[in-house]
């Protein structure tokens, strides 16, 4: 009876699934939505199909000399120009909820920096950066 | 043992001068501005109470690529996010290694809040608005343009900074 009443006034909204595929570039933690990803390739392979390919140091502006990938995974990104996210091997996918997800602070808001980072996952603690595949400018 | 009571006495009559001191510059019946002393760079600063939220110890701040230079990064603050800002950079000071006494200062002002990374925070004073001057210390031209006045403590000169002019500042810059 008490589970009734509370889906009655749970907002739909804040129990649907969103679902991420985190990895990491240089120590800082991203993830990005499985929905953006149509599959993860070898780098190999991607070179193979002759797919082009972004690192996510340069999709993501990160300054800091030459960045190593010491398991390169390509994220052959769903969009209508094809191309392949270089990233570090993938770590793992999330499930979670509206109640993980936090927007940037103000100050980014107020900066408009364009950016392909939109919010922020907690997860166990952390902080992993949401990018958002389809502002990446190539 | 007298001698031992004596110095203890002395000791407390330090302290009661010292008060009445303090009690002298203190009108109770004059406004009063509350000031949060910081130090950066071995030199004391005030931000001015109202625009402090909380003062936290310092915490890892996780780096936000493509942020501006003088934004260091976010941390997660009991669940929020929070931006923190470098001052140092701001005020054009040389560059600030986090140790155990630095603190992030929660700050808010024209609808912006952020966190402030300073090297420590001293004390929360309440002052009276007529001993707080107009600076006239010589102040670098990266910190003048965000001062609201000076205030003397003890032997040591306190600048005030205004944080809506360094948030006024970060909005200028982004527009």
């Amino acid at each position: 009876m008490m589970r009734a009443q509370e889906s009655q006034i749970l907002d739909p909204a804040e129990s649907e699934i969103f679902t991420y595929l985190l990895f990491s570039v240089t120590g800082i933690r991203f993830g990005v939505d499985t929905q953006q990803v149509s599959a993860i390739l070898e780098r190999q392979e991607a070179e193979d199909v002759a797919l082009p390919c972004i690192a996510a140091d340069a999709a993501l502006s990160i300054e800091q000399g030459v960045v190593a990938y010491h398991q390169p995974k390509v994220l052959l990104i769903r969009h209508a120009d094809r191309f392949g996210l270089l990233v570090d091997s993938p770590e793992e996918i999330v499930d979670v909820t509206i109640d993980a997800l936090r927007p940037l602070p103000e100050l980014w808001r107020t900066a408009r920096i364009e950016t392909p980072i939109w919010g922020v996952l907690l997860y166990r603690g952390d902080i992993v950066l949401l990018i958002d595949s389809h502002k990446i400018t190539r | 043992m007298t001698g031992a009571r004596e110095e203890k006495t002395t000791v407390i009559l330090e302290k009661i001068k010292k008060r009445k001191s303090l009690d002298q510059v203190v009108d109770v019946n004059e406004a009063t501005i509350k000031l949060v002393i910081v130090t950066m760079m071995n030199e004391p600063y005030a931000f001015l109470g109202r625009h402090v939220r909380e003062i936290l110890r310092y915490v890892k701040i996780n780096f936000v690529p493509g942020a501006p230079d003088y934004v260091l990064g976010i941390i997660n603050l009991r669940g929020d996010i929070e931006s923190v800002i470098d001052i140092h950079r701001l005020l054009e000071l040389p560059e600030l290694r986090p140790i155990a006494t630095s603190r992030i200062v929660i700050a808010e002002d024209s609808g912006i809040r952020s966190g402030i990374l300073v090297g420590s925070v001293d004390d929360v004073i309440d002052v009276p608005e007529s001993v707080v001057n107009e600076s006239i210390t010589t102040l670098s031209e990266g910190i003048r343009d965000f001062v609201v006045g000076e205030v003397v403590l003890g032997e040591r000169s306190v600048t005030i900074l205004d944080i809506g002019k360094i948030f006024a500042q970060h909005l200028a810059r982004s527009s």
